[in-house]
């Protein structure tokens, strides 16, 4: 049995509401082990709580009763063992491409010429070869999700987190930073958990497949995508497992 | 439809009926004022003008005067009477010929008073040479202490330029207060100011205006030009009634010197003690004035003052003189 | 007059330049006309007056200690120093008290109410407390200067700085930024436009406080000087000087501008 790198036990989340003093159970009793190197997504109604289990996983809220462990450690607060991407990229407009992705190593008191280096790595690695001195003002929608991504991976993080990535870009370019990220992905072999509303992108990039139910989420059904890389739309197999994911959303899951 | 107009016809109505209500409560019809006359803050020079109010002598005269002020230094007042706010004004000599000097219509009619400023300064300092470097306030630029001062200057072969002199900037009520704080270390300005520190027992007066042109002239009467046209025996019934109010203070001292109280808003005590440097009058002599404005020009060209009035203003002293001072009031 | 007259100039692109200097020989023939009609020079000067003022005044020996710059220009250099250190003083304490402000619930808790208080009260009713507690002269004056600057730049920073993305904080904690990094590489910067802003607007009220400032006792300085010749009636020099007042101010507006698309050149392209 490999050792798991990334657990999630039992996890529920409940927000209070300020006024009111009415609560919301964002998710009840989630569990779900990831390996490593492994492609998952999240895919669930609107609301059901995709994004909270992603926030939970990178530190930035508590569970309310759980445990979330990340190689044998509980997970209590953001580091730089779990890289984050937002789906509005984040990216501080300040800052050039290059420092934007040194960021990390900079505030983890990386010296100057070392971390230079690892964005030049990392944003060779986005294929943004040559764009270090820009600024984010003056990229496409595309080419800043890249260098998000790059600033995701300078901190060499154990997992990435990504919450609907590519939410904010037009079809053609989606595609194009599916088949990028898939890249990446292969080369250094990062656990990856990616949240998305779309059955299709999800069985296109990963290898396993979580169906979450709306509110309180919970895990509703898991599918191992069995396809190898590269995949094609078209493909069969790919077709009849995009209907049953699909309809496993709808309601019955087969 | 009917209806609406029923209301507005009674609102109409109503509203005539107010209007006219309105102006039949103020029984008797206000008359406009017949003269509007200016004085300065606090300025015990202009006490005549304060007793005639008081005493009901420019009610005698059928008067009915609109007082208008009071205003913080002469200059400012004679900026009222170009903008034409207001008809006659008390005020010192300097600003009355200054104005006259910038071509603004008006006439000298009448004295108010001789002497009656002084320089105020911290007791430690015992002569004109110690000012030196040393704050010293006055009225605004153009005022009659400001040319005094200068007078004062020159005859110890001093200049403005040795001083740091704060001209408009304290305003007369203040200069006491600052001079005890020592915000400044003297100050030269009109009676009762002079007085408040001394009384208070934190200043000292080095030099009476007195001494610097003994018998000076200091106050006047001023009236706007077109005002003196058109309003000739107003004007005239004006200076009788500042003719009794001088007579008034000279055989009922006591009384003056309440009303001077009142209307600096000062300490009988100050005001005892001011009264003995200031002369009251109503005459007025031509060579004084032109005496005076000779002295404010040769001061600017000396050094002394920053030129407030320059042969280029005056060309033809005698001249201007003529034009501006008035003496027919006198006798009437 | 074209045929689209009527379409806003922001969408025609056309030069613009020939309607402004016909609307300032506009103004200025309206200004002689009135002028003239008025008839009281020595209250409401004409263009020429003034313009002849300007070049008496620049000429005239300068105020105590800079006899050698000319009356006009003296006094200028005098008033611009108070200004650039009443507004430096207002710079460092608005946007470091904003910063605190902005970014600690407790310290907001605590400091707003007073500083409420204290910010509608214009500076010139501070005129008669900062020459009790300051005197005559060059504080006094810096002091309303100051007070003048502070409000706009402390608010402005106290916005910049509640207003930091949240998703840009959450984004530097994965990253493994702690709570004095958050502070200073994300908080600050992303409230620089605000602060400049607050800045521009600063030395702006500063300066308009210039001639309040300058009565609490100088007597030296622009504001000073105009109130001078308004005491020796002599308007034309004061309109002169109101001239210089507004040039300079629009001097350094444009100076400050300059400087932020200097600094905040990454904003949209």
């Amino acid at each position: 049995m490999s050792v798991k790198k990334l657990i999630i036990d039992g996890v529920t989340k409940t927000f209070l509401e300020k006024k009111g003093g009415t609560s919301t159970i964002a998710l009840r009793d989630f569990n779900l082990d990831i390996g490593e190197g492994e492609f998952v997504c999240l895919v669930g109604p609107s609301g059901c709580g995709k994004t909270t289990l992603l926030k939970l996983v990178a530190g930035l809220e508590q569970v309310s009763s759980g445990y979330i462990y990340l190689d044998g450690k509980p997970v209590t607060a953001p580091g730089p063992d779990r890289g984050l991407v937002f789906q509005d990229f984040a990216l501080f407009p300040w800052r050039d491409v290059t420092d934007n992705v040194a960021f990390g190593p900079e505030v983890l008191k990386v010296p100057l010429a070392e971390r230079l280096r690892t964005a030049e790595h990392c944003i060779d690695l986005v294929g943004l070869s040559g764009s270090g001195h820009k600024y984010p003002s003056e990229l496409s929608g595309g080419m800043k999700q890249r260098v998000a991504i790059a600033r995701a991976l300078a901190n060499n993080p154990e997992v990435l987190l990504m919450d609907e990535p590519f939410g904010s870009l037009d079809a053609q370019t989606r595609n194009q930073m599916q088949n990028e990220l898939l890249r990446i992905w292969q080369d250094n072999k990062k656990a990856v958990v990616f949240v998305t509303h779309s059955v299709e992108e999800a069985v296109y990039l990963s290898n396993r497949v979580v169906v979450m139910t709306g509110s309180p989420g919970t895990v509703k059904q898991i599918y191992s995508v069995e396809l190898s890389y590269p995949r094609s739309r078209a493909d069969h197999g790919f077709i009849s497992l995009r209907e049953k994911i699909t309809g496993c959303m709808a309601e019955e899951c087969r | 439809m009917k209806s609406m107009f029923k209301i507005l016809h009674g609102l109409i109505l109503s509203l005539l009926l107010f209007t006219s209500l309105g102006s039949l409560s103020g029984c008797a019809p206000a008359t406009p004022p017949s003269v509007r006359i200016g004085y300065l803050l606090g300025d015990l020079h202009h006490l005549p003008f304060f007793v005639a109010e008081d005493k009901g002598f420019f009610a005698e005269e059928g008067l009915n005067v609109e007082v208008v002020g009071p205003f913080d230094a002469g200059p400012a007042e004679m900026d009222a009477l170009a903008a034409g706010q207001i008809d006659m004004g008390y005020v010192g000599m300097a600003p009355a010929v200054m104005a006259a000097a910038r071509k603004i219509p008006l006439s000298i009619v009448s004295g108010v008073n001789l002497e009656g400023s002084g320089l105020v300064t911290d007791t430690d300092i015992n002569s004109v040479s110690e000012l030196k470097s040393r704050k010293i306030a006055t009225p605004a630029p153009g005022s009659i202490q400001y040319v005094m001062f200068g007078m004062l200057l020159a005859d110890n072969n001093l200049g403005y330029t040795d001083i740091e002199l704060f001209p408009g900037t304290v305003k007369p009520p203040d200069m006491p207060l600052s001079l005890q704080t020592g915000r400044i270390d003297g100050y030269f300005v009109w009676e009762p100011f002079v007085a408040k520190s001394v009384v208070g027992g934190y200043g000292k007066v080095l030099v009476e205006s007195k001494d610097i042109w003994p018998g000076h002239p200091c106050c006047v009467i001023v009236a706007g030009g077109d005002f003196v046209q058109s309003h000739d025996s107003t004007v005239a019934s004006v200076i009788r009634a500042h003719r009794k109010a001088v007579n008034f203070i000279a055989t009922n001292p006591t009384e003056a010197k309440a009303i001077a109280s009142k209307w600096t808003k000062l300490d009988p005590a100050i005001i005892e003690n001011a009264f003995q440097r200031v002369k009251y009058t109503y005459s007025l002599n031509g060579d004084d004035v032109k005496r005076f404005v000779g002295e404010i020009i040769d001061l600017g060209e000396s050094g002394a003052i920053k030129p407030i009035i320059t042969v280029n203003d005056v060309p033809d002293l005698d001249k201007f003189v003529e034009m501006v001072v008035d003496t027919k009031y006198l006798q009437r | 007059m074209s045929k689209w007259w009527w379409i806003p100039n922001t969408f025609r692109g056309e030069d613009t330049r020939p309607l402004r200097l016909i609307s300032v020989l506009l103004f200025l023939l309206i200004w002689e006309g009135a002028a003239l009609l008025a008839n009281i020079p020595q209250l409401f000067p004409t263009p020429v007056a003034v313009v002849v003022a300007l070049g008496q005044l620049l000429v005239a020996p300068g105020p105590q200690g800079m006899v050698w710059a000319g009356e006009l220009m003296g006094n200028t250099l005098i008033s611009l120093w108070r200004v650039i250190v009443g507004f430096a003083l207002a710079a460092v304490t608005g946007i470091l008290l904003g910063i605190i402000i902005g970014w600690w619930r407790n310290a907001r808790d605590l400091l707003e109410p007073v500083i409420e208080i204290l910010r509608p009260i214009p500076p010139l009713a501070w005129i008669p407390l900062a020459m009790l507690w300051f005197g005559l002269g060059f504080k006094p004056a810096v002091f309303l200067i100051w007070l003048g600057a502070f409000f706009p730049i402390l608010l402005n920073t106290v916005l910049g700085m509640e207003n930091t993305p949240h998703k840009l904080i959450e984004v530097a904690r994965t990253l493994g930024a702690g709570p004095r990094q958050i502070l200073f590489k994300v908080g600050v910067p992303s409230a620089a436009p605000s602060i400049m802003a607050g800045l521009r607007i600063g030395i702006g009220v500063g300066w308009m406080c210039l001639v309040a400032a300058e009565l609490t006792g100088s007597n030296s300085g622009l504001g000073y000087m105009i109130m001078y010749y308004y005491s020796t009636m002599e308007a034309a020099k004061t309109v002169a000087g109101m001239l210089m007042i507004g040039i300079v101010g629009y001097l350094m507006f444009i100076g400050l501008k300059k400087l932020e698309d200097n600094i905040l050149f990454w904003k949209a392209a």
